[in-house]
């Protein structure tokens, strides 16, 4: 699923110039965010229940946009993980903001460069999260999914 | 009667604390090596809300010569060292880069275009 919403995003933002241009882009920075969502759900969902399990489904949908946002946000200011988890969850707590505006902001202002950066972002972002060690992988979800209790 | 426990309270940020000159400082600096080669130079640094209320850092950035092509994955990667410079100065709220260019900003394309390569999840059977 992620890799059609990755190649949507790249249509969006590379797209010629024309009357809905503004709101193609807007929804070539909204897309590249859900790319990485769903590149991050279905990696939980294959860690923790695994490919093809009846449960898969159930755990690629647990993922909360704003508890993922939080967890990278803090991982990115621990620097503990791996290079690849650091950078997924820097791009994540980047583009999560930048997929608000373009969902919600009416005065943000996007151009081809922007959205191009952001389409950019979340192919290095899944590139990162698929080349990084399987344990640090399986940390990284369990992260993301759940809250720390105390 | 023993001596009273020192308490150490650090106090939370708050949005009309000034940004601190080193990291001022730091911040361009950092924004000048990854970027400056596009013309780009920081035209504000300031603290405001994200969209959840939460405190966070804004470091604009304007592209000023749109004839010299950014490299998408350059400018997607800047928020992530800059970060670290915030975190490292002692800042909590996210630093987030707001990176302003012109509508005929040209594009350098190679990474853009790059697919992944990896095979596609499998939904459940």
């Amino acid at each position: 699923m992620y890799e059609s919403l990755l190649a949507l995003a790249r249509e969006l933002a590379d797209a010629d110039s024309d009357a809905v241009q503004p709101f193609r882009l807007r929804r070539a920075t909204s897309t590249a965010y859900y790319a990485l969502f769903h590149a991050i759900s279905a990696e939980a969902a294959d860690r923790l229940a695994g490919a093809g399990a009846p449960e898969w489904g159930r755990v690629h949908r647990t993922l909360e946009h704003r508890q993922c946002r939080d967890e990278c946000a803090r991982i990115a200011k621990e620097g503990a993980m791996g290079s690849g988890i650091r950078e997924c969850a820097g791009h994540f707590t980047t583009l999560y903001d930048a997929r608000q505006r373009a969902d919600y902001d009416p005065v943000w202002q996007v151009t081809p460069a922007l959205a191009s950066a952001h389409v950019a972002g979340a192919t290095a972002a899944i590139s990162g999260l698929l080349d990084s060690p399987e344990n640090e992988r399986r940390a990284f979800v369990v992260r993301v999914l759940f809250k720390t209790r105390t | 009667m023993a001596a009273m426990p020192t308490i150490c309270y650090t106090p939370p940020m708050r949005m009309t604390d000034a940004i601190p000159e080193a990291l001022d400082h730091a911040l361009r600096d950092a924004v000048e090596a990854a970027v400056g080669q596009y013309g780009a130079r920081v035209a504000s640094i300031r603290r405001d809300v994200d969209f959840d209320g939460d405190e966070c850092l804004f470091v604009e950035i304007a592209y000023d010569h749109p004839d010299i092509p950014v490299d998408p994955l350059v400018i997607a990667r800047l928020d992530l060292p800059l970060r670290d410079l915030a975190y490292a100065s002692g800042e909590r709220g996210i630093l987030y880069v707001q990176n302003r260019f012109r509508d005929d900003q040209a594009i350098r394309g190679s990474h853009v275009k790059r697919w992944l390569g990896d095979q596609p999840r499998q939904p459940p059977n």
